[in-house]
């Protein structure tokens, strides 16, 4: 026997082995070209943001343009309180719409559901704030609290009833089927067995979209609108941290930018830890149903 | 040994009749995918940072029917079974719900938009004046100016976007796999605010000292696309934020796509003496493409609604321009900049029909991406 | 063109499972040899082993010895990919590439290898198509999809895409157990055929397979080679009992 057959040439071979250790390397760029703007991102942000970050900031009402100082307090409020009630009535709905389209919706209203809860996920977040501007700023005739909450559950709904009937999805057949051979209806089945098991999946979709519309400004531009000062009423026009970075970040004072940069690094903290308390969440629920 | 409860003993189908008829009774019954469990059991670092509801499974529709399957059992107890009827008439109450927001959200759109329709028909979408005072609207510079930042965006991402999908799902060993996928979905996270306050404070001002300039010196700035180098706010530094921030989309999209090809066809490659490359170039993208050319749709259906970031770095200058490196405007800053303060009927209406036009971009790429995945999973 | 393949002391781990152990054991060019056992005994890790389809494996260690003639193929001089060359594989289910046409999924490997070009790489399909006793079946389709055919000749198909290489060894990993009869019939033929020219591996759990395709045949268990013999003698006269348990269906 001879291995003197050599099928394959050998500079070509090489030329071969060099290509695909080049390719490799040009994957590895790629991923630097994604992880270098990240990085100098959250470093400036940090930074910046940190180094103007104050007590005042989060406790004080803004100051003058001119003289500076004071704080984003009514901003905060402003954001939790639209937040807030976004999800009030973002999560029954979500939730509700997300279990019909798991558990009962092989059917015409299922179907429509599960469609157009895609096409209201995809459209940009603006619309949902022109939407609430027509229906409720320009009948009101004034900017208010609650059409930026409209606006933003528009956007909540369809992300959180997307995720919930993902979630169910992945329960297996054979614990409904248990459920159901212990004598338990449909109705229990989906309460007790069903949505406790996906409970850490629910949970986790509804903190992830609960920081995305913490980030939104777009669709507050014109709804919720702006305020100097404390919020009066749900119908009154508000501040929130994402319109006051945008507000400040466009001004022409130099404190100003300070200032967006320290609301820029509370928003982002506020994105990034309620993303990582989901992540926890999800982790500690999954080591759970592992039996650790 | 589980005593059945007696009380709740299966009824026959016509028991269950109350609410459900048989033929609506087949379909209840859950059944999991068996992929879906695969995903349960993913790595906690692998679990989604991001608010992405796009999926590409073309097995997302319903759960799929048994039909003479499994059946759950009819409450025997009428408390049960109003407890069953209702609980079903209220989540598809809250169903109902969605299906009416979304088609409020068309129809306020429509309703809103009626006088630049009447005034103007389609042809609003082709004339190139926008001047309040005067009362003349026309989209065709915001239209110009979105899909030439979206496009180049998707040109400078997808590559990038490609590279890291590769890398993620081929080659990187697991204990780097995992907190990479992370820092990509990271990278999601961010608002778009926060990216346009950095677009304003850092990138514009180094695309004007040093980027742009070099462009221009480069052999690419012989493209006709780039003219003069001029101030930070333009064209072109719009579409490097919109890059930035569509490619951890298109990234882990794609990721999907290419974990989706089955493993046997990278092995068929491989034993016949392909390199990994190859392998990876000329079997696996061959197999996943159109569900990675799907991920770039679905990239630029949310590049085309991006704001923030847009409205902060592209300098506003109403001007149909095909120069990247002069001020733009794009669909969604000109609603961001001027609906708040717009006073006559005719300019609300105006914007308001742009956001329409918007509306329907994202619809349709939306809606061609998901069919694009269907025919490949035929 | 045919060679020999030498394990010594070949063992495949897992993590902490060994999977193959310590495996001595000889493959003759220019033959069939079998590789029975039940569900779980090693024999598909084994023959992973013998062409480094292992490599991808980030958990798999290999160690021992393997030799493709005198060359050690987990030494250093050997490329894993021109080794691929030699030692070709086909796999339990038909895998043509469903993106190529017939023709491309055999053009593929030659054209990457740069074996062949034009009109040379026209004979080479006719010649491989043919050895692989598809050609008269797919002649007048070879631009229709690899995926159009049935799914025996689809297997076909993947081992003429394996003989387009021109392999020294040919790794069949249970090749039929997807087919129905009449197909896998035409594999058994085509095996036969093979062996005048190459070196065959086959693993199979089908006993009536291995006993009338091969010329050796080895019985794994528990990831150990039990026993090694011409098919016929092993067949009708195994040595060790738990050979002659399986052979005679009291397990596996």
């Amino acid at each position: 026997m001879s291995t003197e057959t050599f099928v394959v040439n050998p500079v070509r071979l090489r030329l071969r082995m060099v290509r695909d250790h080049a390719m490799v390397g040009l994957c590895v760029l790629a991923l630097a070209a994604a992880v270098v703007p990240l990085v100098w991102i959250l470093w400036d942000v940090m930074a910046i943001g940190a180094a103007n970050l104050s007590w005042a900031f989060l406790t004080e009402l803004p100051g003058p343009p001119t003289v500076g100082g004071g704080g984003w307090a009514n901003a905060i409020v402003g954001s939790a309180v639209v937040v807030g009630m976004a999800m009030l009535m973002g999560v029954p709905v979500g939730v509700g719409a997300g279990i019909y389209m798991s558990e009962y919706g092989d059917n015409v209203l299922g179907r429509a559901t599960r469609f157009l809860s895609e096409v209201l996920a995809g459209i940009p977040s603006i619309v949902a704030g022109v939407v609430a501007y027509g229906l409720i700023v320009v009948t009101m005739g004034r900017f208010s609290a609650m059409s930026g909450a409209v606006a933003l559950a528009i956007l909540f709904i369809p992300v959180v009833a997307i995720t919930t009937q993902e979630a169910l999805r992945l329960i297996p057949r054979d614990q409904r089927e248990a459920s159901f051979a212990l004598g338990m209806a449909e109705a229990p089945t989906t309460l007790r067995v069903v949505l406790p098991a996906a409970m850490g999946n629910v949970l986790t979709g509804v903190m992830i979209a609960t920081a995305r519309i913490a980030g939104e400004t777009a669709p507050l531009l014109f709804t919720a609108f702006n305020n100097r000062f404390w919020m009066e009423g749900l119908d009154q026009p508000t501040a929130t941290i994402p319109v006051n970075i945008y507000a400040y970040a466009i001004s022409p004072f130099p404190e100003w930018h300070d200032q967006a940069w320290a609301g820029a690094f509370v928003l982002l903290a506020i994105v990034l830890v309620s993303n990582v308390i989901a992540r926890t969440l999800w982790a500690r629920r999954a080591r759970f149903m592992r039996g650790e | 040994m589980v005593e059945p409860d007696l009380r709740r003993v299966p009824g026959p189908p016509v028991e269950a009749g109350g609410a459900a008829g048989p033929g609506r009774a087949a379909g209840r019954s859950g059944v999991a995918r068996p992929e879906s469990g695969r995903a349960a059991a993913a790595s906690p670092w692998a679990a989604p940072l991001s608010p992405r509801t796009e999926t590409l499974s073309p097995l997302a529709g319903p759960l799929s029917p048994r039909r003479g399957g499994h059946r759950p059992p009819a409450p025997f107890r009428l408390r049960d079974r109003l407890v069953q009827r209702w609980f079903r008439y209220a989540t598809g109450l809250v169903a109902a719900l969605v299906v009416a927001v979304t088609l409020i959200v068309a129809h306020q759109l429509w309703v809103g938009s009626q006088s630049t329709w009447q005034e103007w028909g389609l042809s609003f979408l082709t004339r190139t004046e926008w001047n309040p005072v005067r009362g003349e609207f026309g989209a065709l510079p915001f239209i110009a100016g979105t899909l030439l930042t979206s496009l180049m965006a998707l040109a400078m991402a997808v590559p990038v976007s490609l590279g890291i999908a590769i890398l993620l799902s081929e080659y990187a060993p697991r204990f780097v796999r995992d907190p990479l996928i992370f820092i990509v979905e990271l990278l999601a996270a961010i608002p778009s605010v926060v990216l346009g306050l950095w677009g304003i404070f850092v990138l514009a001002p180094l695309m004007q000292s040093r980027i742009l300039p070099a462009i221009a010196a480069s052999p690419l700035g012989w493209l006709p696309i780039f003219g003069e180098p001029g101030p930070g706010y333009n064209l072109f530094t719009a579409s490097v934020i919109l890059a930035i921030m569509v490619l951890p989309i298109i990234a882990s999209l794609s990721r999907e796509v290419l974990l989706a090809v089955p493993l046997d066809q990278k092995e068929a490659a491989l034993a016949l003496g392909s390199t990994r490359w190859e392998a990876v170039q000329h079997v696996v993208l061959a197999y996943g493409r159109s569900g990675i050319f799907s991920a770039a749709i679905l990239g630029l259906a949310r590049a085309l609604g991006e704001t923030m970031a847009v409205t902060m770095t592209i300098g506003n200058r109403v001007a149909l321009t095909f120069d990247y490196f002069e001020p733009g405007y794009s669909m969604t800053a000109i609603i961001a900049n001027e609906l708040r303060e717009a006073a006559t009927e005719l300019h609300v209406s105006a914007l308001v029909a742009v956001g329409l036009v918007l509306f329907c971009l994202s619809f349709v790429l939306n809606a061609a991406a998901r069919l694009l995945v269907l025919r490949l999973g035929r | 063109m045919a060679e020999r393949m030498t394990t010594r002391q070949l063992t495949v781990r897992f993590g902490n499972a060994e999977a193959v152990r310590r495996v001595d054991m000889e493959i003759p060019p220019r033959s069939v040899t079998a590789i029975i056992g039940p569900s779980g005994c090693g024999k598909t890790t084994f023959l992973r082993a013998l062409n480094r389809m292992h490599d991808f494996t980030p958990v798999a260690r290999v160690e021992g010895s393997v030799r493709l003639g005198d060359r050690e193929i987990y030494g250093n001089g050997m490329n894993p990919v021109e080794l691929r060359t030699r030692v070709g594989m086909v796999f339990q289910r038909p895998n043509p590439f469903p993106t190529m046409s017939i023709r491309q999924n055999v053009t593929y490997a030659p054209k990457r290898h740069g074996l062949a070009r034009g009109p040379e790489l026209e004979e080479l399909v006719e010649r491989v198509l043919r050895q692989a006793a598809l050609w008269d079946e797919v002649k007048d389709r070879l631009d229709h999809s690899a995926t159009s055919l049935s799914g025996g000749q689809q297997q076909r198909l993947c081992i003429a895409r394996a003989l387009a290489v021109e392999p020294q060894v040919l790794l069949m990993d249970e090749p039929a157990s997807a087919l129905d009869p009449t197909a896998t019939q035409k594999i058994e033929d085509l095996i036969y055929d093979l062996k005048q020219e190459y070196t065959i591996v086959i693993v199979t759990h089908n006993m009536q397979q291995a006993g009338r395709v091969s010329d050796h045949t080895a019985f794994f268990y528990m990831g150990h080679l039990i026993e090694y013999g011409a098919t016929d003698d092993l067949f009708t006269n195994p040595r060790n009992e738990r050979t002659e348990a399986y052979i005679t269906g009291r397990f596996g």
